[in-house]
């Protein structure tokens, strides 16, 4: 679901994968149930690259 | 569906599999025609088969649906349940009430219980001494399976078995393991694919598999094949 959603190659996606899960302290089986039950999604970006209003 | 009936498509489905032994296949289609023709001919709900890899450790490489593909995994998981045993004794693995299930298959229980299944029958894929995986039924009401349904239930994983060590000899391969290896990969190929589908139509896993299987039928291509181009964007489905 990545690679779609990122238009990126499975090692790449597995590797996001791992990142989110490193940053946010959490195994990458809940990050991967996450992105399955479209809970999460990598096409945004995440918050401390938005600009403040 | 009646029992004459039932025979016919048995017979049918026999004479598919003899067929694809002798002009050629690609295991993993094979194997996931079994589980499909299980489901469909017996009086299960769901059907699955695990394969032991390069480590000497099992892997899911076929089945019907996401809820039995839960199951296998957690079993695996976990290392107990009843595929675990069939696989280990090289025995039939009989559990016609998943809530009565030994203790030590804990894992085991709350999965099928949080899936609706409640009855699981497994059977060790097996020629002479060598134990290669398993096929497990499974289905949401409690009870013993009937004795045909067993019958032809391992008639089936015979021909799983044959299937998977005839190809390993006609590639004249060096080992077992490696071919099984190879179906295990595909198997991985494949799930990626389910994901590239999930997310570009918008469907659930179940779906995005059925997608994938017929367009390989359809268009005449192995489920790998199809997979294959999916992920790397040739394909969309």
């Amino acid at each position: 679901m990545v690679v779609a959603q990122l238009g990126t190659t499975t090692e790449d996606a597995y590797l996001i994968l791992q990142a989110r899960a490193f940053a946010d302290s959490r195994p990458m089986r809940d990050i991967a149930t996450d992105v399955i039950e479209r809970r999460l999604r990598f096409t945004d970006p995440p918050d401390f690259l938005r600009e403040a209003p | 569906v009646n029992n004459s009936v039932r025979s016919e498509q048995l017979f049918e489905a026999f004479a598919t599999f003899a067929d694809t032994l002798v002009t050629g296949y690609d295991v993993l289609d094979l194997l996931q025609k079994l589980v499909e023709r299980c489901r469909e001919l017996l009086n299960v709900d769901s059907a699955g088969i695990l394969l032991v890899n390069d480590d000497g450790t099992l892997e899911l490489v076929a089945s019907t649906s996401e809820e039995s593909a839960f199951v296998e995994v957690i079993q695996l998981d976990a290392n107990a349940g009843p595929s675990l045993d069939a696989f280990r004794s090289q025995k039939v693995v009989s559990v016609p009430n998943v809530a009565a299930a030994p203790e030590q298959w804990a894992a085991f229980t709350t999965a099928a219980a949080f899936q609706g299944i409640n009855c699981v029958y497994v059977m060790p894929l097996r020629l002479r001494e060598v134990t290669i995986g398993t096929l497990s039924l499974m289905r949401h009401e409690p009870g013993e399976l009937r004795p045909y349904d067993i019958k032809a239930a391992k008639a089936l994983a015979d021909v799983a078995t044959i299937g998977i060590l005839q190809e390993r000899r006609l590639r004249d391969a060096e080992s077992v393991r490696e071919q099984l290896q190879e179906a295990l990969s595909s198997r991985i190929v494949i799930e990626q694919a389910k994901g590239v589908v999930a997310e570009t139509a918008q469907v659930s896993m179940d779906t995005a598999f059925s997608l994938i299987r017929n367009h390989a039928r359809t268009q005449q291509q192995s489920l790998r094949a199809v997979a294959g181009q999916l992920i790397s964007g040739d394909l969309r489905l």
